[in-house]
Formats: structure tokens, C-alpha cells, sequence
């Protein structure tokens, strides 16, 4: 215990031991700061290429999935099913607007209901909200709810369906990550539908079981569906154990910078408590470019665009 | 006598004597903020943006004291250490 208070006295408060500075604003520990940094930055960059190991953002379907039908209760709506048809539909637009590289519900002459309807989807209502850019789940739902338009598109009382896509892929030479959200309601006479993929979605915990179990007794009203449709598993949800690299990055930035602060601010007070004098850089200095930077990682964090 | 100013007038006696230094640290980043915000979606711009304020803050520092007449090597590296430490965080999210 001892020990552990003259360490941190020694990291924090400026005394002779630590020639009169912070021993953690002293050029070798920020030296070694940076080292960790380093490791930091480019291990990231690491796990992220391996692809097994960890993925760049912390955009999950299956959180979309429950941020939506929150923000839907919250309305005293419904919730959504989840449809495979519809998810299908959005991943054919993501890879649509990455092949032809264009940001937009219409491009390269294709609209978004031609998607689902490809997907064998027929839809008597049907809508799209498109996210890109942004790191976390909250942050994409977040900036639908701030916007009336896409947030009417997720209040919308018609609609019984929704599918997600999330793809990582470049957009006029930026590496982005794309977010296609697809709501639809079926024909009447095609309803219900996709008993197998609610399993495989009770499977992977996107709904309870016994939801799961209450669709399976109509398994024989699945006729409809398309070939193959019961494949589908979002990657996403393959990935759900991954590391996501961009909340590990996060937390550790925020805390490196977060600690720094806190530092320059007791080593500030406690200098001028003590009387001393010493050739430094001016904390206050340290402290406007640091705090700007604590300011900076929100506008990172929730900096995506939406349409 | 020996007289001890408390931190809010020691740090009040620093601002008001380099105020428009000060002022154009603080604009700075009012404008880095405002870049960051502008340049949402896209990281590398947010990089580019993050890179200019960096060497801006080096610049500053270097300057400021310089004009404080208290330039010494050892505070050039402090400016330059915590920039390059900002830019290799930030790397790790934007790049």
C-alpha cells in the first residue's frame, strides 16, 4: 500500500524526487507514451487486417435490430420482425453502391425497391435509411432519430419487417462503413413468411425463442420464399465474438488523453502549492490541446453521415 | 514580504499576458473542432484536419515561448512529444 502511494505520488505530484515535474509529463515517460501508442496504433491496424481477430467499427445487426424496435416502443409501436428478404435486399444495395461507387438511395439506374423486390420480397409499403461512416451502433440510430425523415421511416406504424446490411468497403477513395436499413410490409397475400430464419435468428439471439418457436407452426406458409433465403446469416452475427478495434481504440484514447489531462491539472495546482519554478512547457497550453482532443474523439465517435 | 497568489491569479497573470496567444490557441481549436464536425464520415480528412492542428500546437508552443523569452530544447521536445503521442492516438482511429 505503501509502495503503491509513493508510486502514484511520484507519477502525479511534482517533489524533489521527481526533479519537480510529474513524473508521467517527464520527455522519457512520454517517450515511453508513445511507445505504447505505437503499439497501440499499429497493433489495431493488425488485428484489423487479420480479419479474425478484430473488426474496424462496433456496428452490429442485431443491436440495429433492438435499437430500432426500442426506438419503436418508445412510440408505442410494434416491434419489427426481422426479415431475411429485406436483409438481403439492403447487403445487394450496400455492394450496389460500393461496386458503383455512388451515395444515394437512387444510382446507377436502380432504385432501392428493385433490391427487395429482387430479394422476393413484395412489399405493399416499403422504405430505406442509409448510414456510412460511423463507428458505433448508437451512433447510427442516433443520427436517424435526429433526423424527421429517416426517424418517420423507423416510427412508421405500416411497416411489420426490417433487414440490415453493414459493409465495410471504399466510397469515392474513403474506406467507409455502410449501413442499409430496409423496411417493408408484405402483400397480404404473401404474409406470414420466413419461419426458418426466425430459427436461425433465435439461434444466434437477434429474437427469443419462443418467438422463434411461435413462427415455426406456420412452416408451411414459407412456400413463398426464395431459394436460398434461408441461408443467410448477416456476417455480422458470424463475427459477434470478434474484438471490435474502433471501442478498443476508443477506450484506450480516451483514457490516455483523459489521464494526461488530469495529470497537468494536478501537476498545475500542486507547483504553485508547493512555489515552484522549473523550465516547462505551459500546462495551461497542455491542457487546451488536450481537452480539445477529449472534444475531438466525440466528434469522431459519432461523426457519420446519414441518408 | 513574500506574497502567495493563488492558482486562479497565477494562471489569470499568464493569460492576460499573452492573451492573443492564448486567443489563437483557442480559436484553433475552436476551428479543428468545427473541421472535425464538418469533415463527419470521412477519417481521412478528419486526419488531415487532426495532423494541422498538431503541428499548429507545436508551432504555437515553440513561438509562445520564444516570445516568453523561456525557450529551451527540452520544452521543444515537450511540445513535440505530446503532439506526436496526440497524432499516433488519433491514427489508430481515423487511419
Amino acid at each position: 500500500m505503501l509502495w503503491l502511494t509513493s508510486t502514484l505520488h511520484h507519477l502525479f505530484i511534482p517533489s524533489h524526487r521527481n526533479n519537480f515535474r510529474a513524473k508521467l509529463l517527464h520527455l522519457d515517460f512520454l517517450i515511453v507514451l508513445i511507445a505504447a501508442a505505437t503499439l497501440l496504433s499499429f497493433g489495431t491496424g493488425w488485428l484489423e487486417k487479420t480479419e479474425i481477430l478484430g473488426i474496424a467499427q462496433d456496428i452490429r445487426i442485431e443491436k440495429l435490430f433492438q435499437l430500432t424496435n426500442e426506438a419503436r416502443q418508445s412510440q408505442g409501436l410494434p416491434p419489427l420482425h426481422y426479415s431475411n428478404q429485406l436483409a438481403h435486399a439492403a447487403e445487394n444495395k450496400a455492394q450496389h453502391m460500393i461496386t458503383n461507387n455512388y451515395w444515394a438511395h437512387f444510382g446507377s439506374g436502380r432504385s432501392p425497391w428493385d433490391f427487395i423486390l429482387a430479394s422476393g420480397y413484395s412489399y405493399e409499403v416499403a422504405g430505406e435509411n442509409l448510414a456510412k461512416g460511423f463507428m458505433f451502433s448508437e451512433g447510427v440510430v442516433d443520427g436517424w432519430r435526429n433526423s424527421s425523415t429517416h426517424w418517420a421511416n423507423i416510427t412508421k406504424a405500416e411497416y411489420d419487417d426490417v433487414g440490415f446490411a453493414v459493409m465495410n468497403g471504399a466510397l469515392e477513395g474513403e474506406e467507409t462503413t455502410l449501413v442499409v436499413q430496409m423496411f417493408g410490409k408484405r402483400l397480404a397475400q404473401e404474409q406470414p413468411v420466413e419461419p426458418k430464419d426466425e430459427k436461425q435468428l433465435a439461434d444466434v439471439g437477434l429474437i427469443k425463442p419462443a418467438q422463434a418457436s411461435g413462427v415455426e407452426s406456420t412452416a408451411a406458409a414459407s412456400a413463398v420464399q426464395p431459394k436460398g433465403e434461408n441461408d443467410f446469416v448477416p456476417a455480422t452475427i458470424k463475427n459477434s465474438w470478434q474484438i471490435s478495434i474502433n471501442t478498443l481504440a476508443f477506450s484506450l484514447s480516451t483514457a490516455l488523453f483523459g489521464l494526461l489531462l488530469v495529470v497537468l491539472l494536478v501537476d498545475l495546482v500542486m507547483a504553485h502549492r508547493f512555489g515552484i519554478v522549473r523550465l516547462t512547457g505551459k500546462n495551461i497550453a497542455h491542457v487546451i490541446f488536450i481537452a480539445t482532443l477529449i472534444i475531438g474523439l466525440y466528434f469522431i465517435k459519432n461523426g457519420g453521415l446519414i441518408l | 514580504m513574500l506574497t502567495k497568489r493563488s492558482i486562479t491569479h497565477k494562471v489569470k497573470d499568464d493569460l492576460h499576458a499573452h492573451v492573443l496567444e492564448y486567443l489563437l490557441l483557442f480559436t484553433s481549436a475552436m476551428i479543428f473542432l468545427l473541421f472535425l464536425s464538418l469533415f463527419r464520415g470521412q477519417p481521412s480528412k478528419q486526419f488531415i484536419a487532426t495532423s494541422v492542428f498538431v503541428l499548429y500546437y507545436i508551432v504555437w508552443g515553440i513561438t509562445h515561448h520564444t516570445r516568453d523569452q523561456s525557450l529551451h530544447l527540452k520544452i521543444v521536445f515537450e511540445y513535440i512529444l505530446i503532439g506526436a503521442l496526440a497524432m499516433i492516438v488519433l491514427r489508430a482511429l481515423l487511419v
